[in-house]
């Protein structure tokens, strides 16, 4: 059932940012450290074990397959709810802080690359 | 009008999924018409979707974009981070921990490099500007 896979998901989300909550306080900061990464790692490890026992039916794995195709639109939702006049207003810092760091990723990619041994780099 | 107002008030949700799937839409089209699918049908509709953000901030001088507009007050709770968050750990599912273990090293250091770096970016930023207001 669809559910299940729902359900799932849902549980893995709750635990991750279980954990990122208690993190947080734990070292200090006032936020969720890590929540999301924390519940997709359960998601990966749990789903595996599952799987691997033939408990994960097709449907249920539609139940999160859903979700996972609803990424783009929630982001969609979540662009039109900005407060893209301060971001603009403010101008050159959102801008940069926009920019650099994804320049800075780039940069990173040749210094990866050296670091495959896939077949793709010979 | 009344009635049509406070219909869609109540049905925030659903309405937020119709007005996202025509902001898709028309960044699909755009994407496929107007730019040969030079840019991705997403990234046009983010983009959309922040231009729509923009112009209702202008309109209602408000901070949430078009969730300032009460009819759309149901984007903030498709756009907000419980959504987002949950829709973000389902796309994990595609990923094989098999798979992972391979990519090996690269890997590893991708995964920390991708937050450090946007990380130290940002605050690097940060406190550039922070010291350009205090000598200003």
């Amino acid at each position: 059932m669809v559910i299940y896979g729902v359900s799932f998901l849902g549980a893995c989300y709750i635990l991750g940012q279980l954990v990122g909550e208690f993190l947080a306080k734990w070292i200090g900061v006032k936020a969720n450290v890590g929540g999301v990464g924390f519940a997709m790692l359960f998601l990966i490890l749990a789903h595996d074990y599952f799987n691997k026992r033939n408990l994960f039916s097709a449907e249920a794995e539609k139940g999160i397959l859903f979700w996972s195709q609803m990424y783009i639109p929630v982001i969609v939702a979540m662009s039109a709810t900005q407060n893209v006049v301060v971001a603009l207003d403010s101008g050159l810092l959102a801008i940069l802080a926009g920019v650099i760091p994804v320049f800075m990723c780039f940069a990173c990619i040749p210094l990866l690359v050296k670091l495959t041994k896939s077949p793709l780099n010979n | 009008m009344e009635i049509i107002i406070n219909f869609f008030e109540k049905n925030g949700l659903i309405v937020a999924f119709v007005a996202v799937g025509i902001i898709s839409y028309l960044g699909f089209l755009i994407s496929k018409h107007v730019l040969k699918n030079k840019i991705p049908g997403a990234a046009v509709s983010i983009l959309l979707g922040l231009i729509v953000a923009y112009f209702a901030g202008l309109h209602t001088g408000g901070s949430k974009g078009i969730a300032d507009i009460s009819i759309f007050s149901g984007m903030s709770l498709l756009g907000g981070s419980m959504f987002r968050d949950f829709a973000i750990v389902s796309t994990a599912m595609g990923a094989s921990f098999m798979l992972i273990r391979q990519t090996g090293l690269a890997g590893a250091v991708s995964l920390v490099l991708g937050t450090t770096v946007s990380f130290v970016g940002g605050s690097v930023i940060a406190m550039f500007l922070a010291i350009m207001t205090l000598k200003v």
